[in-house]
């Protein structure tokens, strides 16, 4: 059987150097988060009197859930060679991008409720290149690449910079196709009809996506959850401006802050904290608070903000999916939402092992 | 598209691989199964793009959790909050260890990870527990999975009466362990199925089950009827049942010290000839001392010998020996300056002389009479043997006996069944063919009790049976509540074991469960009234679980 890296010098002429394949998820922080844009103001109707709020009641633990669709995109990348070409040296990047979609019916399915949407979660293999490989050589990359017995394989390229590091570059440009995988699996939800008021999708992480080119009206039952975030934001207006980290140190259980709405792009979302864990029982204060998003559709909503009720009732059902945990199971216990986590379990059950990935090089 | 016959898959890892022997698989939230069912698992084939099928019976199921720890349940609580009641269901499930059995095509790779789990069929099951190809095929009861198929259960006869292998030991605690009945379930399926080269010995040793065994059991309803049918036999009492109750000189008791039989029932079986009164005059008695005093510890074997001595008298009566006796002790009283090693013991004569003084007391021990025969039916023990023959059930009673008494006329028919094979009886002079002689003992381990030392007469006259037996024909049921209490080389010889209901502390505290594995041994301690483990020398498994009718003779109420 051909090996990737045999086929791009014998077939391609790429001077390939192998690489005793590493791992570079652990290295690399590529957080979203990191790049956020900056937070403006208040976005709640009517407008809220402090910072921070009580939820409401605790929901009826037999309430049918608010959340139906339950997507993870997730990522392998490895470093598995180094390349020689055009008197340029740079590393050759391999990776695996999936998403995955479950849907969670405890009536219709038994057991834990959960299944997988059928034909919705895949895997995409992809070797990461440079544009110092030119469009002709990437295509005949590609010609070789879907010959490949064992799997198909795409092209990932990204734009090499001299003053980036080449691995950031390549593991953001995977980062962005993960994103694009995991939007048009939202999309295709929304568009198949199956996404209501009370039947939403939750995403894993963020929605300020990088590139959004897709209908926003498509997210209109879609809520972003992301278990960690940046605290060094300003919020607040005027003598009440603090950063967003010592807001969320006053949280008490069951109580989020006010929405605020931030604007990238055309869009504009409205994104707030809600703490699931008691603060004594968490490392540091900012554990066990989750960040939830959710786009500003409608002209009252983009002019206004968000209903407070609205804000509350999601909160609420947020708030009621704390149990069970997968404490001891991943790090992330207190802001990892139990079906989100069996949805990123499946997620990493459909990758190829890495003694397996490797033996493709 | 969905298959409904597949209702787990294999499940291979790192640390828990499949091997030749055993296999893992989880099993669908829907599912019920439990210990003992048999699973078809398709495999590779040695023909290209074939199939063959592995079947497997499972031994033990686990419910596991993505939960690392016990923690995890309590932070998932709100930290200790016994009334959360969590949104969400923890990921978990059933995985069932199996035990290889079969392969349609004899392969003996492990099965694949990922392998789809179906229900065993039939015909699979019958072939993965080894019960195809049974030459003799002895009912055994029926296994009962939990999809609800049930399959017969046979014996390989020719392991339980010979030639192959013989002898079957039950244990299991009283009252739920259902040790009797099996027996007599099995010696009914004997009666049935082998009619003519098989008889049936029973002693009976506690209540009045055993003693109207020929007369149908009324209270038995239809499903309880076509249980026997599931295992292929007719629901009927014994055919040909004689019964021999310790004899009595109370007349108004109609001779008998049986107590436990109801006087209607011993009338019937008086008007219809079928039942006797077995007695000891002292001319065969004399021969059988060293029987009668099996449970007295002997390390030197001096009340051996003072029996073989009184072997040479020839007293009128039972009272005659016992002044004989009283004459030995006085004359070696006597006789102080013996030479060491030569003569018995003063002590011994002494002792000898108080046993036999009190143990001949009982009725049984008695004069040949002439009168009232009719009213008296005394017989011999030899006439019991000669009552043995195919097809035929014959019932001694040893119940109102005390334990010596027990012992004496147990081993005294066993050596006399012994002989009469052997030939060598001048007492018992020429008999018919008794065929395979199946001789039933409940207690077993009163008569064979496990112990340092040496042997007693009786255990190795048992232990003669259960050795030599096979190739004479005579063939032991035993029974006892707890195996740990039989002799070894009883149990050894054994080539069916079953095993009913009994206590943890015998099951983890001795090394007689050592064969069976962790959930075998948790099954034991709480198996239902009329369930048993069986261990046959033909059988594929080391042990199926079974479940056998009622009986269908007369009970007592």
């Amino acid at each position: 059987m051909n090996r990737i890296i045999d086929l791009l010098r014998d077939r391609i002429g790429l001077t390939c150097n192998r690489f005793d394949m590493l791992d570079l998820d652990g290295s690399s922080s590529s957080e979203w988060d990191e790049n956020e844009p900056p937070v403006e103001e208040p976005f709640e109707d009517p407008p809220p009197s402090g910072n921070c709020c009580d939820i409401g009641p605790l929901l009826d633990p037999a309430s049918d859930p608010l959340f139906r669709f339950f997507i993870d995109g997730s990522r392998k990348t490895y470093r598995v060679a180094d390349v020689e070409h055009n008197r340029r040296y740079f590393p050759l990047i391999a990776a695996q991008v999936g998403v995955a979609v479950c849907e969670r019916d405890c009536r219709k399915y038994g057991g834990i409720g959960m299944k997988p949407v059928a034909d919705a979660s895949h895997i995409v293999n992809a070797l990461v290149l440079p544009d110092l490989i030119g469009d002709s050589d990437v295509e005949a990359i590609r010609s070789e690449l879907a010959d490949l017995p064992r799997g198909y394989f795409e092209v990932i390229r990204y734009k090499f910079r001299n003053d980036g590091n080449p691995l950031d570059l390549a593991a953001a440009a995977v980062m962005q196709r993960m994103h694009n995988m995991e939007v048009k699996a939202a999309c295709d939800l929304a568009q198949a009809g199956a996404l209501s008021n009370d039947a939403m999708l939750v995403l894993d992480g963020s929605l300020m996506f990088r590139d959004p080119k897709f209908d926003i009206g498509d997210f209109r039952n879609v809520i972003g959850i992301a278990k960690r975030f940046k605290p060094d934001f300003t919020v607040g207006k005027g003598q009440k401006k603090s950063h967003v980290g010592i807001m969320v140190g006053h949280l008490e259980q069951g109580q989020r802050t006010i929405v605020h709405k931030r604007t990238f792009g055309r869009v504009s979302l409205g994104s707030w904290y809600l703490r699931l864990r008691p603060k004594k029982r968490v490392q540091g204060t900012l554990g066990g608070v989750v960040k939830l998003e959710l786009f500003a559709l409608g002209d009252a909503e983009r002019e206004n903000g968000f209903d407070s009720t609205r804000i509350n009732v999601i909160s609420q059902h947020v708030f009621a999916e704390r149990n069970v945990t997968p404490f001891g199971a991943d790090e992330r216990w207190a802001t990892h939402l139990y079906p989100m986590y069996l949805t990123e379990k499946y997620m990493k059950s459909l990758f190829m092992s890495p003694v397996v990935f490797r033996g493709l090089f | 598209m969905n298959n409904p016959d597949i209702f787990g898959r294999v499940i291979a890892t790192e640390n828990k691989p499949t091997t030749t022997t055993a296999l893992r698989f989880w099993v669908s939230d829907t599912t019920l199964l439990r210990p003992f069912d048999v699973v078809k698992v398709p495999h590779v084939s040695r023909k290209p793009g074939g199939q063959s099928f592995t079947y497997a019976i499972v031994q033990e199921l686990e419910h596991l959790t993505d939960a690392i720890g016990y923690l995890s349940g309590v932070v998932s609580s709100d930290f200790g909050d016994v009334n959360t009641e969590p949104r969400n269901i923890r990921l978990g499930t059933t995985v069932a260890t199996a035990e290889v059995l079969y392969n349609t095509e004899d392969i003996e790779m492990p099965v694949r990870d990922g392998s789809a789990v179906m229900w065993a069929d039939r015909e699979g099951v019958t072939e993965a527990l080894g019960l195809r190809g049974i030459k003799q095929p002895l009912p055994a009861g029926y296994f009962s999975m939990s999809n609800d198929v049930e399959i017969p259960i046979h014996f390989e006869g020719d392991f339980v009466v010979g030639p192959e292998g013989a002898h079957v030991n039950i244990s299991g605690i009283s009252g739920l362990a259902t040790k009797t009945s099996y027996a007599m379930f099995l010696m009914c399926a004997l009666q049935q199925k082998r009619m003519k080269d098989v008889s049936l010995v029973i002693f009976n040793v506690k209540g009045g089950d055993l003693l109207n065994i020929d007369q149908p059991n009324v209270a038995m309803s239809e499903h309880e009827k076509k249980e026997w049918h599931k295992c292929g036999l007719e629901p009927r009492p014994f055919d040909n049942v004689t019964y021999f109750h310790p004899y009595s000189k109370k007349e108004d008791r109609l001779c008998t010290q049986s107590t436990t039989v109801p006087r209607e029932t011993l009338e019937d079986q008086i008007s219809r000839g079928v039942v006797h009164n077995y007695f000891y005059d002292v001319e065969s008695g004399k021969n059988k001392l060293e029987l009668l005093f099996a449970d007295v510890d002997d390390p030197q074997s001096t009340m051996e010998q003072c029996a073989e001595q009184m072997k040479e008298k020839r007293p009128s009566s039972w009272s005659a020996l016992v002044e004989d006796v009283e004459e030995m002790t006085k004359k070696s009283q006597d006789r102080p300056n013996r030479a060491k090693g030569q003569e018995i013991p003063v002590v011994s004569w002494r002792r000898f002389y108080r046993f036999l003084q009190q143990r001949v007391k009982n009725d049984i021990f008695d004069e040949v009479t002439s009168s009232k025969t009719d009213v008296r039916r005394k017989v011999y023990v030899r006439d019991i043997v000669r009552k043995i023959k195919p097809g035929h059930v014959v019932v001694v009673d040893i119940q109102p006996l005390p334990d010596y008494l027990q012992s004496l006329v147990f081993g005294d028919v066993i050596r006399q069944i012994q002989s009469a094979k052997m030939g060598d009886d001048e007492e018992l002079g020429p008999t018919d063919d008794m065929g395979r002689v199946v001789i039933f003992a409940d207690e077993l381990n009163k008569y064979a009790p496990k112990r340092e030392g040496n042997d007693r007469a009786l255990t190795r006259t048992i232990l003669e049976v259960t050795e030599r037996g096979r190739s004479l024909g005579m063939v032991l049921f035993g029974a006892e509540q707890f195996r740990s209490g039989v002799h070894q080389r009883v149990l050894g010889n054994c080539s069916t074991n079953i095993m009913g209901r009994t206590n943890s502390v015998e099951v983890t505290n001795t090394g007689d469960y050592r064969f069976l594995t962790g959930a075998q041994k948790a099954t034991l301690t709480r198996l239902p009234k009329g369930t048993l483990l069986l261990q046959h020398a033909a059988f594929s498994t080391s042990t199926i679980k079974a479940r056998f009718p009622v009986p269908a003779y007369s009970q007592p109420k």
